[in-house]
């Protein structure tokens, strides 16, 4: 299961309660996630981001918090954990290194392609049914 | 506080049983029990399980009374305590009912 | 009660800032039956909620502009007393962001990803507890309504009452008690009134009930109470109209338990009536312990007129003794273990009692002492002896404007055996002769003339007592119990009344003549005998002389005549 990087049943419940709208709620994801990851991308890129300090892990830890929220309930399982990992890592100032946080971000995007790429020919999909 | 009644086989006689504080609280659950009775000529009420009479108890004991067919009534109140007896003496309710 | 019911459509406020999560949950609400309404932040789901009032809140903890604790908070005080469930959408898991939640006034959480059977569940919930809130709010507001009315209610009733009860004599020197102010809606009623005769009547009285029904049932009981005292009746026609009216009048569970004295201080005696009160006590002033005053008969309105007992009992009554009458709420105020004050504590305060003006006092801090706290239905009442001549006198009542006044009239009457039984003729007697205003002036004395005329006709004369008796207690009680049985056992026997009314220049004379039917006495010889001020009888022939302005007796004792004169009422005479 963890390694699955989209549960269809959760898709198939989807699809059920959000009838026409299916489609739409898809593309909002698409949308709205690909802002998300632009903005942690932005984040630890930014000059002068550090792990050491509390101030600037705090909207990471948010910002992954709210991912892995709206990733969970479109039954991204792979994209869910790996938010989970970086808000927990960024609770946890002492643990925090920066290379780690560099890998996970990196992780997210990544899996993001990934799971976009499986939700157009989801979206297409509809469009042909 | 609760009230029950049961009838004697010939249906002549309504026996009432108050068991705790006889005052205003019981009023429904009394009037309840003698209410719809036609056929008894005699009624007893039974204070055995009940120490403790107020003067809504005594207003409730006269109505029963007055349903009984009031100064032909045949109303006997039961198994009074210490208590009771003297509450029933100060009001002479000796004179409208029988007490035991 | 299965919660599987279709729940009632409900305006239900969802917060998130996520887009997906918030157009999900809103599809998953409104399939459930409910209308949505959408915010993407705190401060949006705060302006949402004060303009829409939605019935319930479903919240994302963590947003940005305002978070979702921040909106809670805000979002719970705009509801104020009513109950809007807030549910937090979270994925917190820790303890520390749980708490954070409940501090914030959340009622329940539901964590991402949402699940649709949990969602519907916490919403039944949460609205079944709302709609308890509603309700009891609902029920409060109801009671505290009517519980206004039922003040004012009662404080009208007070208003009107007042104006009744303060006819009365209560603040006569020799009357002390102790009354709440609120008695009367605790049922207790006190009442004092003189009677022409110089009498003083006292009522105690205790209605079944609280609150209004109690009031209600007082008004009439005083009235009849003060009219038929002012008009001369004695205590057993006052009682028999008393129990007569609240029998017909009040319903058939009410009743009003009371004592009834007549203090008469010219004849040194008290009688008593006492129906379903506690026992009252006649204290005595020479030191021999109290006699109690027991209630002897069923309380007033329950009984029908045929079967109403009207006897009383009668005692001497001198200087330094005191009648004390007391409600329920004495002896039956219980202490923390339910312990009752009961009849020997207050019998003791009367034995240790040393200064008589503070008895009541004294009752009431032994009551505070075994309880902390005297119950507001205390109610007691002390009523002395005096000197007739340190009373006021008593005021008397009319209700013509005096201007037509019969002068020159004469009227007899017999009455017989079987009207002596049940009938005190005076006060209609005495209405009579107040017709004639010269009169009115003299009424009391004339009551007393007559009265004590009529008793020596009944008693001396048709009934035969020998007033020899009345010498001391036993005695007393011997003569009434025997006065009792005789008038009961007549039949033979009668008295008349013959009056005169002449003018005379401006004003005029009233000759009355009182014959019996008895075997008659030694008039001259009774006469002659030093007035005895300190015996119990052979007082009234010499009050009779004292107070008309003539009066004879035939030879055989059997008839009596008595005049009284009055001057023209050019100018008022102040008496």
């Amino acid at each position: 299961m963890a390694d699955e990087h989209v549960d269809v049943s959760v898709l198939g419940t989807l699809r059920d309660v959000m009838e026409g709208e299916y489609p739409s709620l898809l593309d909002v994801f698409i949308k709205d996630s690909e802002t998300r990851v632009r903005a942690l991308n932005q984040l630890i890129r930014a000059p002068g981001f550090s792990v050491e300090s509390a101030a600037q892990l705090q909207p990471l830890g948010m910002m992954a918090h709210s991912f892995k929220g709206s990733s969970s309930n479109m039954g991204a399982t792979r994209l869910t954990e790996l938010c989970r990992l970086l808000e927990e890592l960024a609770r946890n100032q002492s643990a925090a290194d920066g290379a780690v946080v560099n890998q996970l971000v990196q992780a997210i995007t990544d899996e993001f392609s990934v799971v976009r790429d499986l939700f157009d020919v989801e979206l297409q999909a509809c469009t042909l049914r | 506080m609760s009230v029950t009644s049961n009838r004697s086989p010939d249906e002549q006689q309504l026996t009432i049983k108050i068991k705790g504080r006889f005052d205003f609280s019981t009023h429904q659950d009394f009037r309840g029990a003698y209410e719809k009775e036609t056929k008894a000529k005699r009624y007893v009420v039974d204070l055995k399980e009940t120490n403790y009479l107020d003067s809504s108890a005594l207003g409730m004991l006269l109505l029963l009374r007055d349903h009984a067919g009031g100064e032909r009534a045949d109303v006997r109140l039961e198994n009074c305590s210490a208590d009771v007896v003297k509450i029933l003496a100060i009001s002479n309710f000796s004179k409208l009912f029988q007490i035991g | 009660m299965t919660g599987s019911a279709p729940p009632e459509r409900l305006k239900i406020l969802i917060a998130d800032d996520n887009a997906s999560d918030r157009m999900l949950l809103s599809a998953i609400i409104s399939r459930q039956g409910h209308e949505v309404l959408s915010a993407s932040d705190g401060a949006e789901a705060v302006a949402l909620f004060e303009r829409n009032r939605p019935q319930l809140v479903l919240m994302d903890a963590l947003m940005p502009v305002m978070d979702g604790f921040e909106a809670a908070r805000r979002i719970k005080e705009l509801a104020g007393e009513a109950l809007v469930p807030i549910i937090f959408l979270t994925s917190l898991t820790e303890g520390e962001g749980l708490a954070r939640c409940l501090d914030a006034g959340g009622d329940d959480f539901v964590a991402k990803p949402y699940n649709q059977g949990v969602l519907a569940a916490k919403i039944n919930a949460m609205n079944r507890l709302r709609l308890l809130q509603e309700t009891v709010l609902q029920q409060r507001d109801l009671i505290a309504r009517h519980h206004k009315y039922l003040l004012n209610e009662q404080r009208v009733a007070k208003a009107v009452f007042d104006q009744i009860a303060h006819s009365g004599c209560l603040s006569a020197p020799n009357i002390r008690y102790l009354q709440s102010p609120y008695a009367l809606f605790n049922g207790d009623l006190l009442l004092a009134a003189w009677a022409p005769s110089g009498n003083m009547h006292v009522l105690l009285g205790d209605f079944t009930g609280h609150g209004l029904p109690a009031a209600v049932g007082a008004m009439p009981l005083a009235e009849v109470f003060y009219g038929m005292t002012a008009k001369g009746y004695g205590l057993p026609e006052t009682l028999r109209e008393m129990n007569a009216k609240l029998k017909r009048i009040l319903p058939v569970d009410m009743f009003c338990c009371a004592a009834l004295i007549s203090v008469n201080f010219k004849q040194h005696l008290v009688e008593v009536w006492n129906g379903g009160l506690p026992d009252g006590y006649l204290l005595h002033g020479d030191g021999r312990p109290h006699t109690p005053l027991v209630s002897a008969h069923l309380p007033l309105g329950v009984l029908s007129a045929n079967s109403f007992d009207d006897n009383t009992q009668v005692y001497p009554f001198g200087a330094g003794d005191r009648v004390f009458l007391l409600s329920d709420g004495v002896v039956d105020s219980t202490d923390e273990s339910g312990e009752m004050f009961g009849t020997r504590r207050l019998q003791n305060v009367f034995v240790s009692n040393r200064n008589p003006a503070m008895l009541i006092e004294e009752v009431q801090w032994a009551l505070a002492r075994f309880r902390g706290q005297v119950r507001d239905d205390v109610s007691m009442v002390e009523v002395g002896f005096t000197q007739p001549e340190l009373l006021g006198p008593p005021s008397v009542i009319y209700t013509d404007s005096g201007d037509s006044s019969p002068l020159d009239w004469s009227a007899s009457f017999e009455f017989r055996a079987s009207t002596l039984k049940r009938f005190n003729p005076l006060p209609y007697l005495l209405q009579l002769l107040q017709e004639v205003h010269g009169l009115r002036l003299q009424s009391s004395e004339l009551y007393i003339v007559l009265s004590e005329l009529y008793s020596n006709a009944l008693e001396h004369g048709v009934l035969g007592l020998d007033s020899a008796l009345k010498r001391d207690a036993e005695g007393f009680a011997l003569y009434y119990q025997q006065r009792g049985e005789r008038l009961d056992a007549l039949e033979r026997g009668f008295i008349r009344f013959n009056f005169q009314i002449i003018p005379v220049g401006q004003g005029g004379r009233l000759i009355v003549e009182v014959h019996d039917s008895g075997s008659g006495f030694d008039a001259q010889q009774v006469l002659s005998l030093p007035p005895a001020v300190d015996q119990l009888s052979g007082r009234g022939l010499s009050l009779v002389r004292q107070l008309s302005d003539r009066c004879q007796w035939s030879l055989d004792g059997r008839t009596a005549c008595v005049e009284f004169a009055w001057e023209g009422l050019a100018y008022s005479r102040d008496s």
